[in-house]
Parts: C-alpha cells; structure tokens; sequence
C-alpha cells in the first residue's frame, strides 16, 4: 500500500515526463507523416513536376488513375501483386509448413544452424538479389539454363525474363527464397509455443505425430499465418529494388521496365517511375493515393475474412 | 534371438512412436541440407566467380573451381567503386541513424509503457496506423522537404544524411521505426512494477529509474533493434537516391551504378560475354556484390542468435 501511494505521488509529481518521453514522435507524426499525407494529397491535385509551379487542376489526376481504359498501369499492378502471391505463397508456406514439421521435433540436432541458413537471404540487399536472379535465369549464360541443358530436360535455352508468365515465375520464386527464412522462422517460433499438454492430450486419443500436427498444431498457429500472408501481400505492393534490378536492360537484351508487358511491374515501380523518373508528381502523389487506398482495404478484410473463419 | 536381433535393427531403422529411426533422420538431414543448398548456392557461386581469371570465366568447362586464382577482379572492384568513400558513406547513413533510432525508441517506447496519460491509447492507435501507410505516402513530400525547403538545414554544417536519415530518426520517425518503438513497448511493459517502486521509494527520479532500471532489462532490445535497424538502413537505397542524389554513394548504390553502366555498354554491343573487358565483366560484378554485402554477412554470422530473437520476440521479418 505504503509503496502504491509513493508512486502515485511520484507519477502526479512528474506529470510532464510522459509527454517528454512521447513527444518527438507525436511531433514528427504531425511534420512527418500528417502534414505530409496532406500535402501528398495536395501535390495529387497539381500538375506539378517537381520543379516549376504547381498548377491546381482539381481531382483530374485522382480520376485518371481510375480510367483504366487510358492508362491501365494501377489494375495491372493490382493483378500482378495478386498472381505473384498466388504464385509464390502457397509454395512457399507449403514447403516452410512441412519441413516445420521436422524441425519442430526434439531430436533434430543443429536445427538452428538451419533456420540461420534459411534467413540468410533476408538480410540481403535488395539490389544485389535483383542482380543475382537477372543472372541466374540469364537466357545466354544463365546457371538455370545451363544446368537444364546439362540434365536434358530442355533443348534451347528458355528466355525466362523475356515472356510475361516466365519472369512472373522469376519473381515468385525469388520471392519465395527471400521470405523463406523468416517464414519458417515465425511457424517455428509459434510451434514450439502451443502447449505441450494439447499435443499430449491428441497422442492419448491416438492421433499419430502428422494427423496431431495438422488438425491440432497448425489450427492453434492460424493467426501467424494469417499474418504472414498479410505482410507478404503489403510487402508484394511495396517491393521494388529487386524487380527492378532483374529487368533494367539487362544482359538478355534491353528488358522494360516492369519486364515484358510489365507483367512484374508493383505498385511502387509504378510510383516511383511516374514521379522520379517521368517528373510527373501530380500523378505520382495520386497513385500513392491509390496505392494507400489498395493497401488499406486488402489489409481489412483479409483480416476480416480470416479470422471470422471457423 | 535373431528375430529379435532384427526387431533392434528395425527399430533403429524405421524407429517406433516418440523416437525416428535412422532412415528418417538421413532422409531428414539430405532434405534440410539440399534446401540449405540452395540458399547457399547464389553466395558459393559468386565466390567462385569473383576469384576466376578472364580467361576462366569464358571458359565455358569451367563450372566452379577456377584454374587461375586471380583477385585482380577485387582490386578493380574497391577502384570502381571507391571503396573507401563508399564505404564511409555507407556507413554515415547507416550507423549514426541506428544510434538514434535504438535512443529515441527506448525513450518513446519506455513512455508508451510505463506512464498513463491523457491521450495514450490515441498515439499509441496512431504509431500502429502507420503500419498501414505506405512510405510512398510520405515520400514526395519528404524528399521535397529535406532537398529543397531544409528546414532541418538551418543548423550548420549538418550533411544530408544527418538531415534526411538521423534527424527523422532521432525523433521517432525512421525507417520502419514504429516496429523498433513497439519492441522496446514490450520489454519495458515486462519490468515488475516493484521494481519500479522500490526505485521511487529510494527516490529515484524518471530519468534515473529509466537509465538504472528499464535500461539494463531491455539490453535485448537494444541489440535487436540496432542489428535490424542497421541492416535496413544499409540496404536502403531507394530513398537514398530520393534523398542524397549524387552527394552520397554508399556501397549498394555504387553497385547499383556499376551494374547500370555494365548494362547499357552490353546492351549497346560495347561489352558481350566473350570480349575482354579488364572492368566490366561477371567476375568484377561478383566481387563487387560480395564487397556490399560482406559487411552484412560479418554481423550476422557473429550475431545471428539476436536476429533470430528479434523474429521469435516481435515478428520482425526481415527483408
């Protein structure tokens, strides 16, 4: 009691403090994120390029991103991060799924030297991972080719970056060795939380270990997976470096941006090619809009859509 | 006896309820190594190739071990991509944003958990919004903010990396600093409240309890944090283009040019494949690759327990 009432009167003392501790971020949000939205918002209704004046035009750039019959870039976009998902996250999950079945037993040794292995590409710069799958899948000298040609499952190199179904292909699956690690690492980390006393209790009704770990354990661990696609999909929106990198006029022959029929091309190369490059920031600042309004409904209701299932 | 001597042997083998037999576990382990494999394989590869001769590298029956070792590709890598300012570009814009970010989340972070105030849940409901708001967002605004109106440029003498990558930093507002305040939130939200109040009834003030006492209990946070907060302000190089233009090359962006000038002069038919270019050809690339991210690689391998903590303790996921 004696000890509550002291702190009491030591919190009513230092009244101010927990505004001084929350302070610079309450002030930066306003600066930096509050103020800025508005003024992206604002930019969204000019013409501006970056440089000269900025002329009010009205909503003519917010309608515009939504007309798709004259510029289809933001639908495209949208179904290029949907079918990269579709490509890339149930095998990625699939895979990380089974083998955490085996990593999650007690008597795998060095399991942890794995898991390290496996996380290994999340740290690694995005440029140098763009760069690294151009090469790969290379049509003149890639190491995919070659090694196909040497197994003689193919008889003329395949041109994977040159064909929009081919460098989607390129993508997923570099998508899916760059969260790999974490995604085994977040399935693993939930596993070893359910309660050992759950698992006991599905031995004793005579589950065997693969029936208890998909009908007990991966039920128990829904929410991180529901996370894990979640962030996926917002990251899918967002990547850049990378699909970048695989495409700028590549080895393989002057690649478009976005590659062929800009079939790789993601929201923010759309952004960021408008604005920086284009010097169209009216535009760009709209589709930022845009981007914003995607990321926000997908994220309600797959949440929605997710957890009210069962 | 010797069907029982079998039963062993079977046992060993295929294994029974609660204990993997030898079979599974081999099957186990060639599984989990050939998937290493592949994780593996971009990094072994790109060392082969940046250690091989021109000559080697043509040479078509030249897969993995070089016939002439030659770090000649190295040393024309550190000249292209001077390596010594890039170098401290890099990490100009990566370390002294790190300080700030792990000081001002811990501060921001012990603030959210500790005290309750007016208008606590509002803020906190706001940092975790920001979650939902793409950088792109905020990005032409900022960009237009730290190059031409600086309004963080009135103090003097302070570069373009303190302005556009510190300063936001120090005032909580990073690159994906709401994860690092959220973490700090939760090591500092475990501290026994008696901890807190024995240090007030020896009269301990905010400032005190905080160094003394939260501090010390979040030591794991601080690492985490930093580590993460490091590596994404290393590998960041979209809006250091955005920001710095041409006054800073750091280390990714060198290559990024590098890569850039290799591709227009092939696509132009200057360089192919099979020309000897002693500046633009794969085994240069490799080294230069290696040279970005090798500083990356160190951290990690002393310190990949923290990083693996920082995903098993608050969802960080990387990438």
């Amino acid at each position: 009691m004696e000890g509550t009432r002291t702190t009491q009167r030591k919190r009513r003392k230092f009244r101010a403090a927990p505004y001084l501790f929350c302070a610079p971020f309450f002030v930066t949000y306003i600066v930096f994120t509050l103020f800025a939205m508005g003024f992206t918002f604002y930019i969204g209704l000019t013409d501006w390029n970056g440089f000269g004046e900025m002329n009010y035009i009205g909503f003519d750039n917010y309608v515009r991103m939504f007309d798709f019959a004259t510029d289809p870039r933001l639908l495209e976009t949208l179904i290029n991060t949907f079918l990269l998902m579709l490509l890339s996250m149930p095998v990625g999950i699939g895979i990380a799924v089974f083998l955490c079945f085996f990593i999650q037993k007690k008597s795998l040794k060095k399991k942890h030297v794995f898991r390290i292995l496996y996380y290994l590409p999340a740290l690694m710069t995005p440029v140098a991972v763009g760069l690294l799958w151009s090469i790969l899948f290379d049509y003149d000298n890639g190491t995919i080719n070659k090694i196909l040609l040497a197994l003689g499952i193919i008889q003329d190199n395949i041109y994977f970056l040159g064909t929009e179904w081919g460098c989607r292909f390129v993508l997923a699956f570099l998508l899916v060795w760059a969260s790999f690690g974490s995604t085994v690492l977040f399935l693993s980390s939930a596993l070893s939380n359910v309660p050992d006393e759950v698992i006991e209790a599905a031995y004793i009704d005579g589950a065997g270990p693969v029936r208890t770990y998909w009908s007990i354990s991966l039920p128990v661990i829904r929410d991180v997976i529901i996370f894990i696609v979640i962030t996926g999909m917002i990251g899918g929106f967002q990547m850049y470096d990378a699909p970048v990198l695989l495409f700028s006029s590549g080895p393989s022959g002057g690649l478009p941006y976005g590659g062929p029929n800009r079939a790789c091309l993601t929201m923010m190369m759309l952004i960021y090619d408008e604005a920086f490059n284009a010097m169209h920031y009216g535009y760009g600042a709209a589709l930022s809009y845009g981007m914003f309004l995607f990321v926000a409904a997908f994220s309600f209701t797959s949440m929605k859509l997710m957890t009210k299932k069962e | 006896m010797k069907t029982n001597r079998m039963a062993t042997w079977k046992r060993r083998l295929v294994g029974r309820k609660g204990n993997d037999g030898l079979i599974f576990k081999i099957v186990l382990y060639v599984l989990l190594t050939g998937i290493s494999f592949i994780f593996l394989y971009p990094l072994l590869s790109m060392l082969s190739m940046s250690i091989m001769s021109l000559e080697d590298l043509i040479d078509a029956t030249i897969a993995w071990i070089p016939r002439n070792l030659t770090l000649s590709n190295y040393a024309t890598a550190f000249n292209y991509m001077h390596f010594q300012e890039a170098l401290k570009a890099s990490l100009q814009v990566s370390v002294y944003p790190t300080i700030a970010t792990v000081v001002s989340s811990a501060l921001i972070g012990y603030g959210f958990a500790h005290f309750k105030f007016i208008g606590r849940k509002l803020l906190m409901g706001l940092m975790v919004a920001t979650f939902l708001i793409p950088t792109v967002l905020t990005y032409i605004p900022t960009t237009v903010l730290y190059r031409d109106l600086s309004v963080f440029g009135i103090p003097l003498g302070l570069s373009e990396s303190i302005r556009a990558f510190t300063i936001p930093a120090m005032l909580g507002n990073g690159i994906r600093q709401t994860i690092f305040i959220l973490i700090f939130y939760q090591f500092f939200r475990i501290i026994p409240s008696d901890l807190y109040e024995a240090a007030a009834v020896d009269g301990s003030g905010v400032v005190r309890t905080f160094v003394t006492i939260a501090v010390p209990m979040a030591a794991p946070a601080f690492l985490i944090c930093g580590l993460y907060s490091f590596v994404w302000y290393w590998n960041e190089t979209t809006l250091a283009r955005a920001y710095f233009g041409n006054t800073y090359t750091t280390l990714p962006m060198a290559l990024e040019a590098y890569i850039n000038t290799y591709r227009s002069l092939y696509a132009q038919g200057q360089v192919s494949l099979d020309t000897v270019s002693s500046t633009y050809n794969l085994g240069v690339q490799y080294a230069m690759t290696l040279i970005t991210i090798a500083p990356l690689l160190g951290v990690y391998l002393f310190l990949q327990k923290w990083f693996v903590e920082g995903v098993d303790r608050s969802g960080i996921a990387g990438n």
